[in-house]
This record gives structure tokens, sequence and C-alpha cells, in this order.
């Protein structure tokens, strides 16, 4: 059996503009879901400030995190037109179309994969600019050169641990 | 249609258990393995992808920037066994980005292309369902560093 027959099996919901599907650091019910019809808004807290991630448009998976790792929602999510339809996966769901369409978690593989290269490739981004705004704000050496040293020396040993298998 | 349902209900009870008890090297007899010796080269820097991601099932590998034909091999960490790398080959066709090459005498890898992972998917979904696990835990963390990070900044 494929993908779109499973599709076409799911329980489906529609919401209305305005209306939050999910808020983030919520304890998930276990459920992601497919886009239909409609478009939704992904928010997600950034210190304080509500931030605008991405849009999800019809044909997308969303909220796979919450069935693989069981974690709160990672964002929030708003439909923005005037009616979404969606339909549900739960758990149970998950586990038939993991059996029915293999091609089914191969893409959320390739998705999460995708996400994980894009953080990993601003969280580096990020570090390289402050690395380069320290040294071009360092002409004076007013903060003692041991201390320095320490500090860049656990800067380093902080991304050794990180799995950068991006290659 | 019986059939599929208790291979279901199988599947079910594999997730709702803690992921560590999960060991993606438990499916790994269904990955095409391959022996290697120390200091073959499995992926070079700035070489075109070649689809595959592989899976240490023993041995240590090093990785690192240039090569060793241009005799500027930089090692930047090692990887054993359990760790996989490699993975974004199967979505995209980006050069790989650093060498990796053997580093004990031995090793053997499990070498998965998107063919035979979407064949395994078909037979043991558990196995991309591991993979899976992984990389969102990796992804949580990624994410989390990366909210820190944007917090530093204020």
């Amino acid at each position: 059996m494929g993908l779109k027959e499973s599709l076409a099996k799911l329980t489906m919901i529609s919401i209305k503009r305005g209306d939050v599907l999910f808020r983030e650091g919520v304890q998930s019910n276990g459920a992601m879901f497919f886009l239909f019809e409609g478009q939704l808004d992904i928010y997600k807290n950034f210190d304080g400030k509500q931030a605008k991630v991405r849009s999800i448009l019809p044909g997308e998976f969303f909220g796979e995190m919450a069935i693989i790792n069981n974690s709160p929602r990672a964002a929030s999510v708003i439909a923005v037109s005037e009616v979404a339809k969606l339909g549900v996966i739960n758990r149970q769901t998950f586990g038939k179309m993991s059996q029915e369409s293999p091609e089914f978690l191969f893409l959320l593989l390739k998705r999460i994969i995708e996400r994980l290269f894009e953080t990993e490739s601003r969280i580096r981004q990020i570090r390289a600019e402050r690395e380069a705004a320290a040294a071009s704000e360092e002409p004076l050496p007013v903060v003692a050169p041991p201390e320095d040293d320490q500090e860049s020396s656990e800067e380093s040993s902080d991304e050794e641990e990180l799995p950068e298998l991006e290659d | 249609m019986v059939f599929w349902k208790t291979k279901a209900v199988q599947f079910l009870l594999f997730t709702s258990m803690s992921s560590n008890t999960i060991n993606i090297f438990d499916y790994v007899n269904t990955v095409p393995t391959k022996l290697f010796r120390k200091n073959e080269v499995i992926v070079r820097e700035g070489e075109p992808s070649n689809e595959k991601m592989y899976f240490i099932l023993n041995g240590t590998l090093k990785v690192g920037m240039g090569t060793p034909e241009q005799k500027n091999f930089q090692e930047v960490r090692k990887l054993t066994t359990g760790q996989f790398f490699g993975e974004i080959a199967l979505i995209s066709n980006r050069p790989r980005a650093m060498t990796v090459m053997i580093d004990s005498d031995k090793a053997q890898l499990g070498i998965l292309d998107k063919q035979n992972l979407i064949r395994i998917a078909n037979s043991n979904p558990m196995f991309v369902y591991c993979l899976l696990q992984t990389y969102v835990e990796r992804l949580i963390e990624a994410e989390s560093r990366l909210k820190e990070l944007i917090g530093e900044e204020k």
C-alpha cells in the first residue's frame, strides 16, 4: 500500500484562521499532522519573543518530533488561512503507516536530517561570526590572556562533542 | 491483513519503550557491510557525494580536512564503533565536506544508500525508526543549543 492510500484513511480535522493547533512547550498528545489544505505558520519563542520560523503548506507532514521522541512541542502552530484541513496521525496510525508505506519513514528521516543540518550550520555560523567579532574587538588585552585561553578551549571542546556529520 | 496488524502492535510496543533500550545495531544484519583496512579512505573531502551513509560496526575512523594524497590531511576527531556518518549524502548532492579514513588496523562498516534504506524500511521499519529517533534526539539537542546561543546575544 502506498502513502497516498494511507493518507486517504486519516481522520480529518478542520481549524479556522487564528486557531492554535498546538503550543510550544506543551506536552504533546503524541500526534503529528499532514496538511491537506490551507496554510499554517510555525512560531517559536526566542528569548521571550515569538518569531515566525516558516509556513507549512499543503502536502507537508509536521509535528513528528512528538511521536518519535515524546518531547514537548518544539514550536507553536497557528492557522493563517481561513480554513485549514489536516489529517491526524496518532501513534497507532503512525505504526500502521510505517508498515504500509516505507517511504513515509524515509520522508520523515530526510526532513529531520535536513533540519539537523540547517540547525548545525546556523550554530557554526553564529559561532564563527562571534569569533570574528571578538577578534576584531580585541586590540586591547584587557582580559587576562590565560582566562581567555581557557574560554576558547572550552568552546572548542564543546564543539568536539557535537556530532557534525554533515559531509 | 492480520499479519501486519500483529506487526503494527509489535512496532507500537517497541516505540513505547525508552529510547535507550533500542539499539540500531540490533538491525544491522539488514545492512550490507564491508571490511576496510588501515588508511583506506571512505569519503574524500570535495568529492561528489556517492549518496551513501556509513555505520561503524567495529573499528576506529578519523575525520579531518584535506586528503592523504595531497598530504594535507588534518585530523579533527575520531569516530568509533556504534557511530555513523555521511547521512547528508542521502538527502542532497553536496560534495563531501570532510575526509574520513580508517584509523584502526581493520574496520567493518555498514553501507546504506537511499535504495537499500527504502528496501529496509519495507521489511524492517524499526531500523529506519531507530535511525529517525537518533536524529530527532540530535536535533533536539542542536535546537536547544541554538536557542541558548541566540539568548546570549541579548
